[in-house]
């Protein structure tokens, strides 16, 4: 076999072990915490400032935890303005089969102004706006069930692989994880803000209960049977007289 | 020549001896007339001493019949049965030491001395002091002690005068004076208020408030109501120990003022007494409990103060039974009366075919709500919605009255819609202070809790609004003036939703619809429209602590309007709408229900605590509905489960970027047990009362985008304006910029905000629920009306009633402040309207104890005992009679719940409001006093005097105490001023006295509550036909069902110690001459009437309250 045999099929094995993880189902889990994410995104480098700095949880049909951060570049001296910004922002969708639709059966393919390609090696959607010319945003498939989305506007494009590179999926993909095959009764919603602590909160979003809805529903004497309605007596419920 | 010595030689001797014999004969003659003579002599003066001592007793009692006869005369009688709310005479009436008080519409008040005469002046020259007045507190003959008060310590005047004019009798009052009649006796009296003093059977007194104990923190965190403790384990029958009293009932009135040291006074040894042998019956028998160095010589100085027995009539201004809240009409001799309660109804309009029905309107509470009965149409319908369309129609009635001594009405003042708002906030504020809950558990009590506060929604008959849940619960009320319909909801205490969040976004179809790829062939990237919402459920202050999942917001309307405007220039749009009748229905709108998923997830109040448990307590819990995907079908939601039911709705992004989203929302706080509505968001039935919000859902990104509507006061739940301003809704935007949820919303007062102070209810609880305080975990729950700890302590309390909900006034409730900050009239009028409901308490029910009567029930027969009167102004007041301001048994109310120093304010500011031209008309009026309004910085600390002790104040009296004297005179003959008492006039005998008289409520000619008739073996033989019987030797069951007052009532359970209400039995039979009867709804709720026509003479029981008097004691002070 020559060479050249070799490197195609090293390519498509590759290109194979790329693509197996997007088409498989994924496990569902709990997320990483926004705070975990945050410390996966990259520091800005020397000149470089942080615009934003955010986490926060989302629950939907399942939860996703999101990390985002706005880098803005050094100021030209010739113009004295920044050359752009840059936003990063990393998901943990859990594994959750719909927040990775982008990435099922994916092949490198250019449809429009979407392209599907590797970027440093993973797999990638990138979509330039062709209503915002200079605006680009790359989608990026870490570890099987991170989404980092690189979105550019007035930067050179060939720096997304960068970008890619200064996150460091491997670790993000050790870190420990519940599994979960269904969404917990309830979960903490998170809004970090790193550069105004004073706006970061959160509270607990409980679930709604939906095999205990259908049950309730179904026993409910008003879909059974609707009227008339009286009350239970109370005398049944009642306890002598206690003084507290 | 010698003669012959005769043996008669002394006969001359003889002769002497005759006549010393003679002498001394005559001498004993003499002796024995002159001191049989000075016996008779004597004993006439002795027959006719009698004769004038019984003399002036009939004189004396003829004072007091002509006391009674002030009182009876000037006095407004109850209205009779035919005068309802709307018709009864607006008379209201006031009293003071001395004066009677009678305020007739807008007439000016009439003043009625309670005395015989007052004194203004010296009397003229020549004419003796006390031949036109006497001072009834000089002391008794031999004593120095003045008989009724003594100077006040540090006084330097002397004993205090008490000067009245003599009331001269001739022997022949109705023919005018003449030589032939003559003044042959005098009286005077002075008439003073029981009610204005302590009455020691039962102001046991509250504590010193103390960090860290019971009294001190309930009262510091705002437990409706703060308990103390009093008593020691032999206080009651079964020695369980200490008993707890919640503030606002007469034990809150502390007789220990009158001390030197609390401690003084045997407060346990008191209760002990009155708890297990009733009430002591003569003044001195407070000396018997405590521990002084001279008993006597205290009781001398604080008597002023003091009285054994005290009542005041629980009958509003317009002369009707207050309103009670019970749990059942309650035993006529335990408790309040059932037996006048009744409503006029001369257009029938309840059904009962009599011009007066028996609906036991006066009674708020339970009544009603398990019982069903059919209808004019021959439905069945709920026995209490139809008591409660009574009641609200009677407060109603009240509300278009105006209250004598004000211009205007509540209806007036506030208008139809929210007078009608607060008269179901009443009914249903009555609801929760009588109703039972299971607290054992705390899911059973969630569910019960859910039922109970939710019961005076409208409960329709059948086929009206047939299976529409949950419109057919509404009231709705026509407009009296438009004919309009409105729905109206009942003001319901927590859990509430304070937040609404709804979520839109676009994100991938996956999976395909029908589960089949191929059917996104025709797209280049095929997007759905998901949505959800989230709420945020609160919890007030004292709120109890709930398990979230028996109370799922439910869904009444949805509608989703999404439109893609194309690239090309048209547009593709998809609706789709949610309105089924029934918002539980599984298939549609039931969908759409948040449960909350944890049922250990609870809800509680901000310093709430499970006891024994590590689950968290929040006062705010946001839960999250299931997401929905925009379908394809009419009113039908895309089920992922099934291929056939999967048809979500596709967009394609590259054929336009954005999908215009219109959401209409309505929703709700509903019930796990049932179809009832605690809150609507808002309250409505057009697809326009609806929260509605406009999308711009992006195609191209699964971000999501969130419209949130807060509300500051959730009970405004039901207007829309309330939710949908620009304050109240945010958003479009992201999630973590829109709203507030979990948080403190945006326009809504801090937890310790004035707003929010009075933002509670009667406290309900799970056993194991407690409050912090200061590191102290309290029990929550309250017991009910049949524990002296039960939860209407205080007609105050009613304060907690909003007046805002339908003039779009956040947290506005019953003002208890100063008139000249309200609109006329003041809010605190209201309080007139209820009654203090102290019936007897579970553990005194066993007859074979005692014998309940007035003597022990605190409230019995529409009247309450130990209430003090504000109208402390002694009457008359001249120089001639001074005694000392009665100032200790107000403080005495108020004590330890002020500073002492404000203690001496607030009482220096009652007794300076009170003039010769203004008195207190309603207890309310407290609040106008200089100093009464607390300071701080709530409206709940502002009105902490009237809220807590409106059950211990008053206005007017049912006791009077008469002071008089009584003299027999006989005129000197020569004198000609035939009808006056002169000079050398003789005063033949006098009697001073105090007579304690009652007004009270006839029972019938029996005397007895109830119709007390004994058969041959003198047992009662008409009383209750209950259904069945009752086994007292059991446990504490009420055992009063033997008494001829008690209603019918059954034990649904062997091993339940309070019994029921027998809605199958008959209450004992009213008779008299005017007929009552019961309409079908009260029949079926409240059990059968039965009347018998008779005279008002021979009525045992008769159901127009009758005003009579009787002598409660009576005493000659120098016996």
């Amino acid at each position: 076999m020559k060479p050249l045999s070799y490197l195609f099929l090293a390519a498509v094995v590759l290109a194979a072990g790329h693509a197996a993880p997007a088409s498989a189902e994924p496990t569902r889990v709990v997320p990483l915490t926004p705070a975990q994410l945050l410390a996966a995104l990259p520091k800005p480098t020397s000149g470089w400032t942080l615009q934003k700095s955010q986490g926060e949880t989302s629950l939907a049909r399942w939860v996703e935890s999101r990390a985002r951060r706005t880098y803005v570049p050094p100021v030209d001296p010739k113009t004295g303005l920044a050359a752009g910004l840059v936003e990063l922002r990393l998901k943990d969708t859990g594994g959750f089969r719909p927040a990775l639709h982008a990435f099922k059966d994916f092949k490198p393919e250019k449809s429009g102004d979407e392209e599907k390609l590797y970027l440093n090696g993973q797999p990638a959607v990138v979509t330039r706006d062709s209503d915002e010319p200079g605006s680009v945003q790359a989608r990026v498939l870490l570890a099987g069930r991170f989404v980092l989305e690189i979105t550019t506007t007035g930067r050179p494009e060939e720096r997304l692989e960068a970008w890619v590179n200064q996150v460091d999926a491997a670790q993000l993909g050790r870190l420990p994880v519940v599994k979960a095959e269904t969404l917990p009764a309830s979960v903490q919603i998170v809004h970090v803000d790193e550069l105004q602590p004073g706006r970061s909160r959160s509270y607990t979003a409980t679930t709604t209960n939906a095999v205990a809805l259908k049950k309730m529903l179904e026993e409910l004497p008003e879909n059974k049977n609707p009227l008339p309605e009286e009350e239970p007596s109370e005398t049944a419920a009642s306890s002598p007289a206690k003084t507290p | 020549m010698e003669t012959n010595p005769s043996p008669h030689r002394g006969r001359p001797r003889q002769s002497g001896a005759a006549l010393i014999m003679t002498i001394f004969i005559l001498g004993v003659l003499t002796i024995l007339v002159v001191g049989f003579l000075s016996t008779m002599m004597t004993e006439r003066q002795a027959a006719s001493a009698y004769e004038e001592s019984q003399r002036s007793k009939l004189i004396a009692q003829g004072a007091v019949a002509h006391a009674i006869d002030i009182l009876r005369t000037n006095i407004p009688e109850p209205a009779r049965l035919a005068e309802g709310p709307a018709t009864a005479p607006a008379e209201n009436w006031v009293t003071n030491p001395g004066r009677l008080t009678v305020v007739r519409g807008n007439a000016p008040p009439r003043h009625v001395p309670l005395h015989t005469g007052e004194v203004t002046t010296a009397p003229p020259s020549g004419l003796m002091r006390d031949a036109e007045s006497v001072d009834l507190n000089k002391p008794l003959p031999g004593q120095s002690t003045p008989a009724i008060v003594p100077a006040p310590p540090g006084s330097t005047g002397g004993n205090p005068v008490m000067r009245v004019k003599w009331v001269n009798l001739l022997r022949d009052p109705s023919t005018p004076a003449s030589a032939d009649n003559r003044l042959t006796g005098r009286y005077a009296f002075w008439m003073d208020d029981e009610s204005s003093r302590i009455n020691y059977n039962l102001a046991l007194g509250k504590p010193v408030r103390t960090s860290g104990q019971n009294f001190g923190d309930h009262y510091k965190a705002g437990f409706v109501t703060p308990l103390f403790t009093k008593g020691d384990a032999n206080t009651n029958s079964s020695n369980t120990g200490t008993r707890n009293y919640a503030l606002g009932r007469p034990q809150s009135v502390n007789l220990d003022i009158l001390f030197d040291t609390p401690a003084q006074l045997l407060h346990e040894k008191l209760l002990s007494h009155t708890f297990l042998h009733g009430f002591s019956r003569y003044p001195e028998a407070i000396m018997d409990f405590i521990n002084v160095p001279s008993p006597r010589e205290w009781y001398d100085k604080e008597k002023f103060n003091l009285t054994f027995y005290s009542r005041s009539p629980e009958f509003n201004a317009f002369g009707r039974s207050r309103f009670f809240t019970t749990y059942i009409p309650l035993s006529l001799e335990a408790g309040p009366s059932y037996q006048h309660p009744f409503v006029h109804d001369p257009a029938n309009a309840y059904g009962g075919g009599s011009s007066q029905i028996l609906n036991l309107n006066s009674l708020l509470g339970f009544f009603g709500f398990t019982a069903a009965t059919t209808d004019e149409d021959g439905e069945q319908v709920s026995g209490g919605n139809v008591v409660n369309e009574a009641q609200m129609k009677m407060l109603m009635e009240y509300f278009a009255r105006k209250w004598p001594g004000y211009q205007h009405s509540f209806l007036e003042k506030y208008g139809w819609k929210e007078c009608t708002q607060l008269a179901l906030n009443i009914l249903l504020y009555a609801r929760m202070a009588t109703s039972e809950v299971a607290t054992a558990d705390l899911t059973e009590f969630s569910k019960q809790w859910g039922t109970r506060t939710t019961s005076v929604s409208y409960s329709p008959p059948t086929g009206e609004l047939a299976g529409e849940v949950p419109e057919r619960l509404y009231w709705r009320i026509k407009n009296p003036n438009t004919g309009a319909t409105k729905l109206f909801l009942p003001q319901t205490p927590g859990p509430h939703l304070t937040e609404v969040r709804l979520f839109v976004r676009s994100v991938p179809a996956d999976p395909a619809p029908q589960l089949d790829a191929a059917q996104l062939a025709v797209y280049t990237d095929p997007r759905y429209i998901e949505y959800y919402y989230e709420v945020e459920y609160y919890m007030h202050g004292m709120g109890p602590i709930v398990d979230l999942t028996m109370f799922p917001t439910k869904v009444d309307y949805f509608k989703i309007d999404a439109s893609q405007a194309l690239n090309s220039g048209s547009t593709r749009t998809k609706v789709q709408t949610f309105a089924h009748k029934n918002w539980n229905n599984p298939a549609t709108l039931g969908d759409l229900q948040i449960v909350a998923a944890d049922p250990e997830h609870v809800l509680g109040p901000a310093n709430g605590k499970l006891n024994n448990s590590p689950l968290p307590v929040l006062n705010r819990r946001v839960v999250r509905s299931k997401v929905h995907t925009l379908g394809s079908r009419a009113g039908q939601f895309p089920k992922e489960d099934q291929a056939s039911t999967w048809d979500p709705f596709v967009f394609d992004s590259k054929k336009g970027k954005t999908v215009t989203t219109k959401i209409n929302l309505r929703l709700g706080l509903g019930g796990n047990a049932g179809p009832r509505t605690r809150q609507m968001i808002p309250l409505g039935l057009a697809p326009e009362d609806t929260l509605s919000a406009t999308f711009a859902v992006n195609l191209k990104s699964d971000d999501e985008q969130v419209v949130s509507w807060q509300i500051n006061d959730p009970r405004l739940s039901h207007d829309l304006a309330n939710w949908e301003n620009p304050t109240s809704k945010t958003g479009p935007g992201k999630p973590d910029e829109i709203g507030t949820p979990g948080e403190q919303n945006v326009n809504e007062p801090a937890e310790d905000s004035s707003e929010l102070s009075k933002y509670r209810y009667v406290q309900r609880s799970h056993d194991a629920a407690r409050i912090v305080v200061d590191g102290t975990k309290y029990p929550v729950n309250r017991a009910d009306e049949y524990n002296p700890a039960g939860r209407t302590a205080s007609p105050g309390y009613w304060s907690l009633l909003h007046t805002g909900m339908q003039s779009r006034a956040p947290w506005r409730t019953v003002n208890l402040g100063p008139a000249s900050a309200q609109n006329d009239p003041p809010d605190w009028l209201l309080l007139d309207l209820f009654g203090a409901t102290y019936p007897m308490a579970h553990d005194q029910w066993k007859i074979d104890a005692t014998l309940p009567d007035e003597f022990s029930t605190p409230s019995f027969m529409n009247s309450t005992a130990g209430q003090v009167n504000l109208n402390s102004r002694i009457y008359p007041r001249t120089a001639y009679f001074n005694p000392p301001e009665r100032r200790k048994p107000l403080e005495a109310v108020f004590k330890n719940l002020v500073s002492d120093s404000n203690l001496t304010q607030i009482v220096d500011g009652l007794g300076a409001y009170q003039t010769d031209d203004e008195v207190f008309d309603y207890v309310g009026e407290a609040a106008n006093a200089a100093g009464f309004t607390q300071t701080g910085s709530t409206q709940w600390l502002k009105e902490t005097l009237v809220r807590n002790m409106a059950g211990v104040l008053t206005t007017r009296s049912n006791t009077f105490g008469i002071w008089g004297v009584a003299q027999s005179v006989q005129k000197l003959p020569r004198n000609s001023g035939h009808d006056q008492f002169e000079l050398g006039d003789q005063v033949r005998a006098e009697k001073r006295f105090y007579a304690l008289v009652e007004r009270y409520i006839w029972p019938g000619k029996d005397g007895v509550p109830g119709n007390a008739h004994a058969n041959n073996l003198g047992r009662w033989d008409r009383l209750a036909k209950q259904s069945g019987s009752i086994d007292a030797t059991e446990g504490m069951t009420d055992t009063l069902f033997q008494l001829p007052g008690s209603p019918p009532l059954t034990r649904p359970a062997a091993t339940q110690q309070r019994l029921d209400l027998d809605t199958t039995g008959t209450y004992p039979k009213y008779d008299g001459p005017e007929a009552v009867g019961g309409d079908a709804a009260t029949t079926a709720a409240l059990g059968k009437i039965d009347y018998e026509s008779s005279s008002l003479e021979d009525a045992y029981n008769p159901p127009q309250p009758v005003i009579k008097y009787r002598v409660v004691y009576f005493k000659y002070l120098d016996q």
